[in-house]
């Protein structure tokens, strides 16, 4: 039987060089367009840290659907699932090898944006300190780690839910095929579509109220209950999607054939 | 002898299509079988019923195990090599197979690779079919398990490089291993059969020693396959 560090270390592996070539792509982007901006005499370390600020979530969102695929296609590859280890071990595996991968290009994307910040620093202009920090106020670092892990918990508990939404779409989707002819599954597929869509909407729903909340009590210490109760939601719905998922990958969760 | 597979009341349908019914095999070990079949027969997806890759009803043993999860560690098995990038390296590949099958022997793949001609700095997409058939016998060989399973490892291959293969077959299968090779061919393997296996309608129409067809039919193997889907053989 394979193991299951010995399996995470093959999954993570190739995903850690896409995770890089993303960081490399991003470096290159910056190196271009500031060398061009110096070349015109606008160079500013302000402008930098704004460029790094805008682009570390382009370059999120990039490493977010890379991994996404990753996880669909190591399910549906044949040469994957011959690997002898339970389906369950495989799932989270599988998913938490694009877990770390991600967090890597989080960290990575951190240490860009406080390295730009700590050079750009004083150069900023006066709103945006208040608005980059919220330091002036009197509360503003505990509320500011008080913000930063609630949107860190927010963030990875959406991403989870997300992608174990597309898995929950694409493994019913493809057993379909075990009890049903053709045409009739092309009806269900869309009904399946239909509710991952639903969800998809509840989701973002759900992320975009806790960061709204998030945001106008940034500076209060006030109760956050709506806050938990939305991560509460998406535990809840990550917990029931995984068990589908896992019942549809075991019973009858086939990967393409050829 | 043992048996080493054992396949009971084995049916897959797919899209309500059925693909296989009622197969019924057992198969010993230390043997060489052929696992013959028109296109579309079914072969490849006995094969991937065995592995557990596909889900049919029915029961499917493999040295005494019979869970899917069980039988992949006791099954050697490469699929196309789906899945790996076609950027990836022969090198990162192995590197992959050493990783997650744990009797996996980097010696005798080496020794494989090096017999078959393998360059392991060769891009995936650089690989021709051969080259490519070549590397997922080195895969599947170095492996040490009780059933090796090889699909038309054949296919689109030039005579020599066929003459390569099946020697690198007798020369490296383990002697109480039990291989099946897939194939539409028969001319070219059936020098090194033990057995056939003929699947058609749906299941398995023929399961018998080579030497006994040779014997009791006065045919050679390809002429008696010939002969099964002209229906001029009796199959009792």
């Amino acid at each position: 039987m394979t193991k299951s560090w010995s399996l995470f270390k093959a999954f993570s592996w190739p995903r850690f060089i896409r995770m890089n070539w993303i960081v490399a792509f991003e470096l290159l982007i910056l190196v271009v367009s500031n060398i061009w901006t110096a070349f015109q005499g606008d160079f500013t370390s302000y402008a930098l840290f704004r460029q790094v600020s805008s682009l570390m979530f382009v370059m999120t969102f990039i490493g977010l659907v890379m991994l996404a695929v990753y996880n669909e296609r190591t399910v549906t590859a044949p040469t994957y699932r011959l690997i002898p280890i339970h389906e369950w071990k495989f799932y989270v595996v599988n998913v938490a090898a694009s877990l770390i991968n991600l967090l890597y290009l989080w960290a990575i994307q951190l240490i860009l944006y406080v390295l730009t910040l700590s050079v750009s620093f004083n150069h900023f202009p006066a709103q945006a300190s208040g608005l980059v920090f919220g330091i002036s106020h009197s509360d503003g670092l505990k509320n500011l780690t008080i913000f930063w892990t609630l949107m860190t918990v927010m963030g990875l508990l959406g991403i989870l839910v997300a992608w174990s939404t597309i898995s929950l779409v694409h493994y019913v989707t493809k057993s379909a095929g075990s009890f049903l002819p053709r045409f009739r599954q092309k009806f269900v597929n869309t009904i399946i579509y239909l509710v991952g869509v639903l969800i998809t909407v509840r989701l973002v729903n759900i992320l975009m109220g806790a960061i709204g909340y998030l945001s106008s009590r940034f500076f209060s210490t006030t109760e956050l209950s709506s806050v938990w109760l939305g991560a509460g939601v998406m535990v809840a719905i990550l917990i029931v999607e995984t068990a589908i998922n896992l019942g549809v990958l075991t019973k009858w969760g086939e990967p393409n054939s050829n | 002898m043992t048996a080493m597979l054992t396949i009971k009341n084995l049916k897959y349908s797919r899209n309500q299509r059925k693909i296989l019914h009622d197969v019924q095999l057992t198969l010993d070990s230390g043997k060489i079988v052929g696992l013959l079949g028109e296109n579309g027969a079914g072969k490849t997806t006995l094969m991937r019923l065995i592995t557990g890759n596909a889900k049919g009803n029915g029961t499917i043993t493999i040295n005494g195990v019979h869970t899917p999860v069980q039988r992949k560690a006791h099954v050697s098995f490469t699929d196309h090599l789906n899945g790996f990038s076609t950027g990836q390296k022969i090198n990162q590949i192995k590197h992959f197979y050493e990783l997650v099958y744990p009797d996996f022997d980097g010696q005798r793949y080496q020794e494989l690779a090096t017999f078959l001609g393998l360059d392991g700095q060769q891009k995936l997409a650089a690989l021709s079919k051969g080259t490519r058939e070549k590397l997922i016998i080195a895969l599947t060989l170095s492996r040490q398990v009780d059933l090796y399973l090889l699909d038309e490892p054949f296919s689109g291959i030039d005579s020599m490089s066929r003459k390569k293969i099946i020697n690198s077959i007798i020369k490296w299968l383990p002697e109480t291993a039990t291989l099946v090779v897939s194939d539409h061919y028969v001319a070219e393997i059936a020098p090194i059969l033990d057995e056939i296996v003929v699947i058609k309608d749906q299941t398995v129409l023929v399961h018998r020693a080579t030497d006994d067809i040779r014997d009791a039919t006065n045919m050679d193997i390809e002429t008696y396959y010939e002969h099964l889907y002209e229906g001029g053989t009796d199959h009792d």
